[in-house]
């Protein structure tokens, strides 16, 4: 969440940044919601007594954008006020305005606390969107799901293990790829306990001793080398 | 695994097998990956189109077992 304390000082303030906002269209669409949660008061829009100068309806008139328009951005910026994840929202290329209906799909209401039923109904349309094929990913093969990952991991072993019968003479030391094998049976096991519907092995489908190897930050890193599949 | 073996893997492999074990080396498995020279082999042996294809669907993986594997304790499937 955005935080405007150092540079709106009054409302005036609040409502030419606004105005700029709405120009700016979806691309800032999280901060005119930062900044509508900032600077009003009320929910859904209805005056609070004694805030009657500062509700979302008075804030979108001011700035010339509908209620609802406003109204969603604020919320949206409620929901998911983490800029990592909503990072991670355009990174699976998901836009802000499936982001939203993810989020009212999900039954949350401003001024409530997001809980866990409605985090992961929110993330897993998320996982969904992207599956099916938003501009970010349209023109790739089918999307993976769980079933289709476990496949491909079962057949990644076992070409694992034809490497090793085919280039190791019984002895040699391939300690690499053993502890690949090792390492896609302990995935596969994983994928399979979700796909059965049971919970997860924590942290790590690889069972409690797996850690990410590396940051989301480095993560992220290594795709950001221009590679997007352009629709 | 070392970056021979993984490039052995590459000829043999369909794109998702390999984008499944990009994936899961991302993931979960082991720091000191040369993912560039993953990378030159991949383009190597295929194309750097295919190789964003890879990359992109293990993107979309890695963003799956995020959801099912987030360390987020609010997050169980």
């Amino acid at each position: 969440m955005r935080e405007f304390s150092q540079f709106i000082h009054n409302w005036e303030d609040a409502t030419e940044l606004g105005r700029a906002f709405r120009q700016g269209g979806d691309e800032v669409r999280y901060d005119l919601g930062d900044l509508a949660f900032f600077v009003t008061d009320p929910k859904n829009g209805r005056p609070l007594a004694g805030g009657e100068d500062k509700t979302i309806a008075k804030f979108a008139d001011d700035i010339g954008e509908l209620r609802p328009v406003v109204s969603q951005a604020r919320a949206m910026s409620e929901f998911l006020p983490n800029e990592r994840d909503r990072s991670r929202c355009y990174e699976m290329g998901v836009g802000w305005h499936f982001q939203n209906k993810a989020r009212i799909a999900t039954g949350w209401k401003p001024g409530e606390e997001v809980n866990a039923k409605q985090h992961n109904l929110f993330w897993r349309k998320m996982v969904d969107q992207a599956d099916a094929g938003s501009a970010y990913f349209k023109g790739d093969d089918t999307s993976p799901d769980i079933a289709h990952t476990l496949a491909d991991v079962r057949r990644l072993q076992s070409k694992v293990g034809e490497v090793a019968r085919r280039d190791y003479l019984p002895g040699d030391t391939y300690t690499g790829l053993a502890s690949a094998h090792d390492a896609l049976t302990l995935a596969i096991n994983g994928l399979e306990a979700v796909l059965g519907g049971k919970s997860s092995p924590t942290p790590g489908l690889g069972g409690e001793n797996w850690q990410p190897s590396v940051s989301l930050e480095d993560d992220l890193a290594m795709f950001a080398e221009g590679e997007r599949v352009s629709a | 695994m070392t970056t021979a073996d993984f490039v052995k893997l590459i000829p043999i492999c369909s794109k998702s097998e390999i984008a499944a074990w990009y994936a899961i080396n991302i993931r979960y498995v082991m720091g000191g990956t040369d993912w560039p020279a993953i990378n030159e082999a991949i383009i190597k042996a295929h194309s750097n189109a295919y190789l964003v294809r890879v990359k992109t669907r293990a993107w979309q993986i890695v963003r799956m077992l995020d959801v099912f594997d987030s360390n987020d304790p609010r997050v169980t499937i």
